[in-house]
Parts: C-alpha cells; structure tokens; sequence
C-alpha cells in the first residue's frame, strides 16, 4: 500500500469511527478536521471524492430497493407479522395459566375436604407454589406488550421515512399512520418489568421506599 | 391496628389471570372477604358504593393507572386514609418515589409470594 493509499484509508477508518461514535451525525467541520490531520491538500481532494462516490452509490442503492418493494414488505407485512405472532404468544399463555389455575383451585378444593390436616396443608402448600408460579403471565404479557408496542412504533417510524425519502424522489407514495402525541410525565414511568438483570429484589425496593 | 381477616378487600388489575392469583393468594392467607376491579374507573364506582379497608392494585393499567388510582383516593376524604398496596413490574427508583409520595402504604414487585403478600399487609395492619 502506497503513502497515499495508507493516507485515505487512516482517514476513512477515523471518518467511520467517527460516524459510528455519533450515531451518523458527523459535522462537515469535522469531516474537514480529520482530513487535515490525516491528509495533504490533493489527497483531501481524492478522499472526498471517493467518500461523495461512495454515498452516491449507496443513495441509488436505496433508491432502487425502495422502487422494488421490499421496504414496503417490512413496513406493510413484515412487522406487523410479527406483533400478529407475539399476540398469539400472549393469548396462548395466558390461556395456559387459566389451565394451569383452574387445576389448581379444583386441587385447593379437593384439598380443603380433606380430614388428615398435615395432608391438606401439604397440599395447600403445592396449591399455593402453582399460584406463585403463575405470576409468569402477568409478566409475560407486559413484556410483550412492552414489545409490540416498541414494532409499531417502529412501523411508524419506517413508514414515515420511506414517506419522506419518496417525496424527496419523486415516487409515489403509500399512505402513512400518524404518529402518536407524547405522553405526560406519569405515563413516562410506565415502563414495564425489567429484564432479570436490570430487576431490583423486593428487600432493595423495601430498602428504599422506607429511605423515602 | 389488628388484621380483620373479613375486611372487604379491593383487588385491581387489568390482566384477569392477575386478579386470580391476588385472590387466590389472599384466600390461602385467610382473606375470604375480596372484590376485583379491572381498572382504575371500575375501582373508582367500587369504591362509590362500598367502604373497603384495603385496595390492592397494580399500577400498568390503562385507561386510568394504579398511579392515577392512588392519587384521586388519596384527594377524596373519604378514602384518604385507606391503605394502599401497590403491587406491580414497575420497579425503578423513580415509579417509588413517585408511589411514595402519592400516599401509597406498600409497595410490592412481580413476581411475587404469598410471603411477601403477608409481610406487606402485616407491615400496614400488624402481625397476623
């Protein structure tokens, strides 16, 4: 590899660092500050060429997957396929934790005419570990919920962008759902369960409301 | 203030499997005296009608959340003064201060146990 070659392609790894460290967000002030410290005046000349290349390519990449259809198989189908599987997953469990209680009270009553005391609260004591257990669903539920929510709103998202980028290019448009209001403050702080390793125990959440 | 084993007791929760094992959980622990709601306005015409000496709610509800719930029984002088549970998957720092602070007796995370269930009645009503 020539100096010059070597050049660009420290530029490149740094404007790409960069890129990836902002989110895409990169300023032409420091696109044109990188190119000062890794390059002389021609080869900034060439690196920005090719990077303008290179978007180029990409924009008409895109455009011609957003001609073809396939943008619109994710926003049309293919996630709202999937909130479709999760609700499914939603129902099916929760019909199974009903099975699950009904066997169980059938159990607490069978248990409950029961004459030898230690039998019944043996029992009783199984009774209420299915109980317990069953709180899975409730949890469950949330976080799918929590899920779907997330893919519709990503639907939204989706569909507003192919929206915008069409108009920008001129090619016909699909309606699109309009996006929700913000919620107030009290509405920001239902967030659902946690994931395991993110949950507090009750003895920390007991810790802090009698700290408050 | 002892433990009335027959106190009416509110239960609210809009996943109806949920209000099952609450109930199911306060039977095993002697509580046989129970009423459910399936949201924050159902809980609210429940308590129009009947005096009730505890609500258990869960606070993700919609369209009136356990949040919404407490505060509008904690602004009524009816039922300012009635113990309030709050059993819930919400539990980051800031949804207990917030519960704290409208009023809330307790303050219960899911999953949870019939154990956890008694020490938390226990902690408003004394030992039972």
């Amino acid at each position: 590899m020539s100096y010059q070659d070597a050049s660009v392609a420290d530029f490149m790894d740094k404007l790409e660092a960069l890129h990836h460290e902002r989110g895409g967000a990169v300023t032409p002030t420091e696109i044109r500050r990188l190119m000062s410290s890794s390059l002389g005046e021609d080869q900034q000349m060439d690196a920005l060429t090719d990077s303008i290349r290179t978007i180029a390519g990409k924009v008409s990449t895109f455009k011609l997957e957003l001609m073809s259809g396939d943008a619109d198989a994710i926003a049309d189908d293919k996630i709202p396929d999937a909130s479709k599987e999760l609700n499914a997953i939603l129902e099916s469990t929760e019909s199974a934790a009903n099975s699950i209680m009904d066997a169980a009270e059938k159990g607490q009553e069978e248990a409950m005419m029961l004459d030898d005391d230690t039998q019944q609260a043996a029992i009783l004591e199984q009774v209420t570990a299915i109980f317990e257990a069953s709180n899975f669903q409730d949890l469950t539920g949330q976080r799918i919920t929590k899920v779907v929510n997330l893919l519709i709103e990503i639907d939204e998202i989706v569909s507003e962008l192919l929206n915008t980028l069409r108009k920008n290019l001129d090619i016909e448009v699909s309606s699109i759902p309009e996006g929700e209001e913000d919620g107030d403050s009290d509405e920001d702080l239902l967030n659902g369960p946690q994931l395991n390793e993110d949950v507090p125990s009750q003895d920390d959440i007991d810790a802090l409301f009698d700290s408050l | 203030m002892a433990v009335d084993k027959n106190m009416p007791i509110l239960i609210v929760d809009d996943y109806k499997t949920m209000l099952r094992i609450i109930r199911n959980l306060l039977n095993q622990l002697g509580f046989k005296n129970i009423e459910e709601a399936t949201d924050g306005k159902a809980a609210i015409e429940k308590l129009e009608q009947k005096q009730y000496h505890l609500i258990i709610s869960d606070w993700n509800m919609e369209p009136m959340t356990g949040l919404d719930l407490l505060k509008t029984v904690r602004a009524d002088e009816r039922w300012s003064k009635m113990p309030f549970i709050m059993i819930t998957a919400e539990t980051k720092t800031e949804n207990v201060i917030v519960a704290k602070q409208a009023g809330v007796n307790n303050y219960i995370i899911k999953p949870f146990n019939a154990a956890t269930l008694k020490s938390k009645i226990s902690a408003v009503f004394g030992a039972f």
